[in-house]
């Protein structure tokens, strides 16, 4: 499989009362075509910073300062703001966390869906008339891949006039709507009920084999990774701490925290047995010093662990940032 | 931002940041002390003023300021058409907007706290009619409400006050209202209320001092613009009565002889101009540190 | 926002009229462009009578008195405008509208400004109450033959019937603008219905 995208060395800096926050530190991770790479980590772990970095998004006093971001052979970085506009929808396309504040409430659903149209297709006719109809085509085509019923009549309506899981697919539709490679889907689940959760995370599954597109899933649920991902990348504190094949990861994670991160799941088989929290919070992340981030709340950490730890082979395609990672698997 | 949540000072400390984030903004501590300037005429104007206000002199009509020709700087600014000193004028004329202000913004903000706190708080049928009231109260244009009580009601200090303060109260009210809306839902009013304590508990030791300083902000806000409606119904006529000297009637006098004294209308409407924009500035200096919800 | 309007007008006077020579005093028309009475809107009447300088004098005397009752309303909505842009630029939709890679003028007029408009809806409306009250001001200032100092000199002649029903008439015309007003923010706010 070829790289779609890959990223090297990522910073991305806020500059805040505090000081100077580095939300996302030396990040690199690669993504391949058609593949679906889950990203897990807690709030404030820079999961959801990487990937507005990458799609150009990061606003005041945030910045990008440092690293690469190549996205089909092209550095997103070096690109002028025009082409990445152009780039944004088209080839990469983003899901929000929650659809009622990402779908703009005085717009209808048919504008906001016609409109990726309008700027990205050109395939479209030129006769005005023309041109509205195909867009209406596209339009209902789309709302009828996400499942929604009487998609011509639903094109007319406000976000307000629909449900919470009705929305979520009208988000996923109008991201999808120029059949982008990327898709970034930033906890598409967090704000639905549990049984609709697990029919959006069906529906991008089922799109992403249909139109091959590479899926990148933000989540702080393990368990979704385990069913829908192909590698998985676990952050913290603006690291990456571990990436690898999910099921390996999950079978026998090589960092800490990762274990942690299973260990605090609750699962039917471990039943009478109690859940193990991970103890401690997230550290601060002004002036943070260079060495392993996770050392005050590890249960293996010694004091050879105080210094800058890097990335390192943890097996065929497995990297983990731990010193101690070859007597992590419990 | 969930650090700072978590570890929420003492609301004395809170109290104590913002009026140190007043303190640093510096042009609303210019503002301050301009409008501190004010009072201190308005207080101390027997002392100040260099001529009597009222004093007429008709070999004195229209002088010119001190610096012009034919001026006289024992009258800087100049002179009315009744030979009166404007700055000593303009010096007493700050005593009634000031208290007129005051008075007003006092007032209704005392009527409108208790109303919005009763119509939050017990919501039902009270919260009806009090906001049936301020409907209605909005219904009218602000000045011409005031004009037509005004009519009504004659000429005079106290019903200056009346008639402003009849319409001013619906601004804190609702401010007071909703806020109490939003507050009464919370934990520590809740368990105040598990606790055994009574409505007025309630509302005064609890909600109250929760609420004050979105109040306060608004409040001094509106001073400005009550001084201003004040020497609108002035300039019209229908605010302080002659010869009291009011900046709205001073400017209403000159607006006659703009053609050869443009120093009579010119002075007091830049001394309206002054005070109000120092109230604004620094009330929104207030605004900024105390209640950062609605700053830019 | 802090300059009284009637101080304004009278400032406006004194550059424009007394000091630069340019525009009118006071009044709605110099005395020797008079024309027949037809509509009694002298803009109108003028043009009905075919005498372009009389319209253009109709025109230049309506400029003083339009910029004092104005311009201190443009200036609230601007602020209000201002701020509302800077709370809306901040919400998820226009982050989501640029993921979707609009051109900015889109994401900035047809997102954001759509949104951003519907507090100032509401603040002028609120406002047009100022501007009635502004009239009686404006009138007074530039000699204008108008309800507003019809009401001011009814005041003083004590015909307090005329007042009360020159209240009631600027009330139901606050009320009308109002209910325009609210029409004008269903259109820009779809969750509002009538």
């Amino acid at each position: 499989m070829t790289v779609l995208l890959e990223v090297s060395s990522l910073r991305t800096e806020f500059a805040t009362r505090a000081g100077l926050v580095r939300a996302v530190d030396g990040v690199s991770l690669r993504v391949s075509r058609g593949e679906c790479l889950g990203v897990v980590g807690e709030s404030g772990s820079g999961k959801s910073v990487t990937f507005a970095s990458v799609m150009g998004l990061v606003r005041p006093p945030g910045k990008v300062t440092g690293g690469t971001i190549f996205f089909d052979g092209r550095d997103l970085r070096d690109i002028a703001p025009e082409e990445m506009r152009a780039i944004r929808g088209r080839d990469i396309a983003m899901t929000m966390q929650d659809a009622l504040t990402a779908l703009n409430p005085a717009l209808t659903v048919g504008e906001q869906l016609g409109e990726v149209l309008v700027a990205h297709d050109e395939t479209l006719p030129a006769g005005r008339a023309a041109r509205r109809a195909a867009i209406r085509d596209k339009s209902v085509e789309m709302l009828g891949l996400v499942g929604i019923p009487a998609p011509e009549t639903r094109l007319r309506q406000y976000p307000h006039e629909f449900s919470g899981g009705m929305r979520q697919r009208i988000m996923i539709a109008i991201a999808l709507a120029c059949r982008p490679q990327l898709l970034i889907a930033d906890e598409p689940t967090t704000a639905l009920d549990v049984t609709i959760q697990a029919q959006v995370l069906e529906l991008i599954t089922d799109i992403r084999a249909r139109l091959g597109m590479a899926v990148v899933l933000i989540t702080h649920d393990l368990g979704v990774v385990a069913e829908h991902c192909d590698r998985v990348m676990v952050m913290y504190a603006g690291q990456v701490v571990e990436e690898g094949p999910t099921d390996q990861v999950i079978g026998a994670p090589r960092h800490p925290y990762t274990r942690g991160l299973l260990a605090s799941i609750p699962r039917p088989s471990l039943r009478g047995q109690p859940i193990r929290p991970i103890m401690g919070q997230v550290p601060d992340l002004v002036g943070l010093p260079a060495q392993c981030r996770f050392h005050s709340r590890c249960p293996l950490a010694l004091p050879s662990c105080l210094v800058e730890v890097p990335m390192m082979a943890a097996g065929p395609g497995r990297r983990a940032r731990c010193l101690r990672l070859e007597e992590v698997a419990a | 931002m969930s650090d700072a949540a978590l570890s929420l000072p003492p609301a004395d400390s809170l109290f104590r940041r913002n009026l140190r984030d007043f303190r640093r903004n510096r042009l609303a501590m210019a503002s301050l002390v301009v409008v501190l300037v004010f009072v201190v005429m308005a207080v101390a104007a027997p002392l100040i003023a260099p001529q009597d206000p009222n004093e007429t002199d008709l070999f004195r009509r229209l002088q010119p300021p001190g610096w012009m020709a034919g001026g006289d700087w024992a009258f800087p600014f100049g002179c009315d058409a009744l030979g009166r000193d404007i700055l000593s004028r303009i010096i007493y004329g700050a005593r009634i907007s000031i208290f007129i202000g005051l008075a007003v913004i006092v007032l209704a903000t005392g009527v409108g706290i208790a109303a919005g706190l009763a119509a939050g708080y017990f919501r039902g049928w009270v919260d009806v009619v009090i906001s049936r009231i301020v409907d209605i109260l909005l219904g009218f244009p602000y000045l011409i409400f005031a004009i037509g009580l005004m009519a009504m009601m004659g000429p005079g200090l106290l019903n200056i006050v009346l008639a402003l303060a009849y319409k001013e109260w619906v601004i804190p009210c609702r401010v007071v209202r909703g806020e109490t809306l939003a507050v009464r839902e919370l934990e520590y009013v809740e368990a105040a209320r598990a606790l055994g304590a009574g409505p007025r508990h309630i509302m005064g030791r609890e909600i109250l001092p929760n609420i004050l300083s979105p109040v306060i902000v608004v409040s001094t806000i509106r001073m400005a613009h009550v001084i201003i409606l004040e020497a609108s119904l002035s300039f019209l006529g229908l605010g302080v009565q002659p010869p009291t000297a009011s900046w709205g009637s001073m400017v209403s006098d000159g607006r006659a002889f703009i053609l050869e004294a443009w120093w009579v209308s010119t002075f007091p409407g830049l001394a309206i101009l002054l005070l109000v924009l120092a109230i604004n500035v620094a009330s929104q200096g207030l605004r900024d540190a105390f209640d950062p919800r609605f700053s830019e | 926002m802090s300059l009284p309007g009637f101080w304004f007008g009278i400032l406006l006077i004194m550059l424009f009229a007394v000091h630069l020579q340019i525009l009118p005093v006071s009044g709605r028309i110099g005395y020797d462009n008079e024309v027949a009475a037809i509509t009694g809107f002298l803009l109108i009447d003028t043009l009905l009578a075919g005498d372009i300088a009389a319209f253009g004098d109709t025109l230049r005397h309506l400029i003083l008195p339009a910029i004092t009752l104005g311009l201190p309303m443009t200036a609230i909505l601007m602020r209000v405008t201002r701020t509302s842009m800077l709370e809306v630029l901040r919400q998820d939709y226009v982050t989501f509208a640029e993921a979707k890679g609009l051109p900015r003028r889109r994401v900035l007029f047809r997102h954001a400004l759509k949104n951003a408009l519907i507090p100032t809806v509401s603040v002028a409306a609120i406002e047009t109450g100022s501007l009635l009250g502004g009239n009686m001001i404006v009138e007074t200032v530039f000699g204008w033959p108008g309800l507003g100092r019809l009401v001011v000199e009814s005041i003083f002649l004590r015909n307090y019937p005329l007042v009360q029903a020159a209240v009631l008439l600027y009330a139901v015309t606050y009320v009308l603008l109002n209910f325009v007003a609210d029409i004008l923010y269903t259109v820009l706010n779809p969750r509002v219905k009538l």
